[in-house]
């Protein structure tokens, strides 16, 4: 790795000093699982880390009203422990725990997850059903990034240099929602997803579709929702058959790349049959 | 890694063919790349630049035409290219064919053929491809812009 | 050249006062400035396990970690897992047992197994696999791993020395 100044701010104030003085060669450095692994490989060679491994007072988790909000440096392994999570967010706690290996998720923060930029990150694609709002401070102030929007490109998110992920926050009751989701990994257990998804559908007293959410992650430069699936599902009742349709159009969405974990052409299929399971999983008794 | 596109290109074939063999026009048109320098008439060195988030790849090689088949309106640019910081490369092999749709428009078939070399590991293939993807697409409408304002 | 930093490490119980580069891993600082050579290098992506450290009770790949991050913490490699000349319940187990072969899997997977008996005391096999799927092991193709987890997890509930 190139040599790189470090930082070691306290506190959010002193850190969004830092941030606000920061230039185009400065990377924020959380839990380290993502961003040196850039580093490592010399894709990356920032010339200054403000390291966040002294920061106190950004965790916490916590409910008010219905709304839970997660401090961006708790680490994923408290995260998908806390009963708070377990009990009102139970498909965010499932996705957490096939995130990598519980070593990972000790040393990686809700904060790296949300603002790395990796479509092959596990957890954005929960977030995303689940209609969460990044929120994002600077010197000048706090702004709420709804995290559909969220995700430019690879590694590219909405954050301007001087702002610092502080917390997510994930607003609604969602008991009477149905979600199902499915981390393919063909290869092995500790690698990322060949295709992930994450489905969300709200219904009626007549079993017609209201609202739903379908998220791909890991077939595309981002985590995405596929809204031309959704459109199709709204007023209807989910059948074989318009499922198959809806995953077909998400499928029709992804631009996945040939890796260890698949080809391009097969992620696609993949991203079509795990997209209709997790509808009709979600859609079922 | 293949990339085949087809695009539609508002100008005459003979003219759209004497541009693409011309490196000269052809640097003009890459917006993606940096310091561009014409060598000679089949040659020139550049240097492409991928940015996105914290990664930075700067890939400095040369560019060759290999194949003017006027008779066929077949041409071939290879392309060879490093980053010696991130200790890798790729080589890439960039087919044109020409077809006349109409006296005013061509269509214009790319194909490109690109192999990754030494070090350049996952993270970094996926960015690549899209930095080539968008730099074909930023080519063909820099191409189409020239004409228009010609 | 970035200039040296001082930063103190206390490593199975020992300080020790060193200077690094901000870019120094901390695994390589623990072997080659240290001399502590329990974690090794597999992967250097985080992924295989074997260079696992614990930084402060929490399991740390000492690949994808900075020493300097590090300052004023307390670090247990698995050299300091024994009591003096007496092997720790879990180091016995795998003995006992035959959960290693090469043993360049077997620092990371040692202290895995701590982390793991030390929150749950009799895990369940998926629980097992569960936890120790991020330490990967080339020889021993795991049964003998599991079964050497299993005795220690009895072992430290009854409070004897393993077996």
């Amino acid at each position: 790795m190139r040599d790189f100044q470090l930082d070691s701010p306290v506190d959010k104030p002193q850190t969004l000093q830092l941030l606000a003085a920061a230039d185009d060669d400065t990377r924020l450095l959380a839990g380290g699982t993502g961003l040196l692994n850039l580093l490592k490989q010399r894709l990356a060679s920032p010339g200054r880390l403000i390291s966040l491994h002294r920061v106190t007072d950004l965790g916490g988790i916590t409910l008010d009203g219905t709304t839970v909000t997660i401090g961006a440096l708790e680490r994923l392994i408290d995260i998908g422990e806390h009963p708070l999570i377990g009990e009102r967010l139970p498909v965010l706690r499932d996705t957490l725990a096939e995130v990598a290996s519980p070593r990972i998720r000790m040393m990686a923060t809700l904060g790296g997850a949300v603002a790395h930029g990796d479509p092959n990150q596990d957890t954005p694609v929960a977030l995303m059903a689940l209609d969460a709002i990044v929120v994002a401070e600077s010197r000048d102030g706090v702004t709420e990034l709804p995290i559909a929007g969220f995700y430019r490109d690879y590694y590219e998110t909405r954050l301007s240099p001087d702002q610092l992920v502080t917390a997510v926050r994930i607003p609604g009751d969602w008991h009477s929602s149905r979600f199902s989701h499915k981390k393919f990994t063909p290869g092995s257990r500790e690698d990322y997803a060949c295709v992930g998804v994450c489905v969300r559908l709200d219904f009626d007293d007549r079993n017609r579709c209201t609202d739903s959410r379908i998220v791909l992650g890991s077939v595309g430069p981002t985590v995405f929702r596929s809204r031309a699936a959704e459109e199709l599902l709204a007023g209807k009742a989910i059948t074989e058959n318009l499922a198959r349709q809806a995953a077909q159009i998400a499928a029709n969405e992804t631009d996945p790349v040939d890796d260890t974990r698949g080809s391009a052409d097969y992620k696609r299929r993949m991203a079509g049959v795990w997209v209709r399971r997790c509808l009709l999983e979600a859609a079922g008794p | 890694m293949r990339f085949d596109q087809q695009y539609t290109v508002e100008q005459a074939r003979d003219l759209l063919w004497s541009t693409l063999m011309d490196v000269h026009k052809v640097a003009a048109c890459m917006q993606g790349v940096e310091e561009m320098i014409v060598v000679d008439d089949d040659r020139y060195e550049g240097t492409l630049m991928v940015k996105m988030g914290p990664v930075r790849l700067r890939f400095s090689g040369e560019v060759m035409v290999v194949t003017r088949d006027a008779d066929n309106w077949i041409g071939v640019l290879e392309a060879n290219a490093r980053d010696p910081k991130a200790g890798g490369g790729f080589k890439a092999s960039l087919e044109m064919r020409l077809v006349e749709l109409t006296a005013m428009q061509t269509e214009l078939t790319i194909t490109l053929d690109t192999t990754f070399l030494g070090r350049i590991g996952e993270l970094g293939r996926p960015l690549i491809k899209k930095k080539i993807n968008s730099m074909m697409d930023e080519f063909i409408a820099a191409l189409n812009e020239q004409y228009v304002t010609a | 050249m970035t200039a040296k930093q001082a930063i103190s490490l206390r490593v199975n119980g020992i300080d020790h006062a060193i200077q690094v580069e901000p870019r120094r891993l901390l695994l390589d600082c623990l072997r080659d400035d240290l001399g502590i050579t329990g974690p090794k290098e597999g992967c250097g992506v985080g992924v295989c396990g074997a260079c696992t450290v614990m930084v402060d009770g929490r399991l740390v790949s000492a690949c994808l970690e900075l020493a300097v991050r590090c300052d004023g913490t307390d670090i247990v490699t698995v050299e300091g897992l024994a009591d003096g000349e007496t092997l720790h319940p879990i180091q016995q187990a795998f003995i006992d047992h035959g959960g290693f072969q090469c043993g360049i899997c077997t620092p990371g997977m040692v202290l895995t197994a701590k982390a793991l008996l030390d929150r749950n005391p009799a895990p369940s096999d998926d629980e097992i696999e569960a936890w120790m799927m991020g330490s990967l092991c080339r020889c021993t193709g795991y049964y003998k791993i599991a079964e050497s987890i299993r005795a220690a997890g009895k072992a430290m509930s009854t409070g004897t020395k393993g077996g």
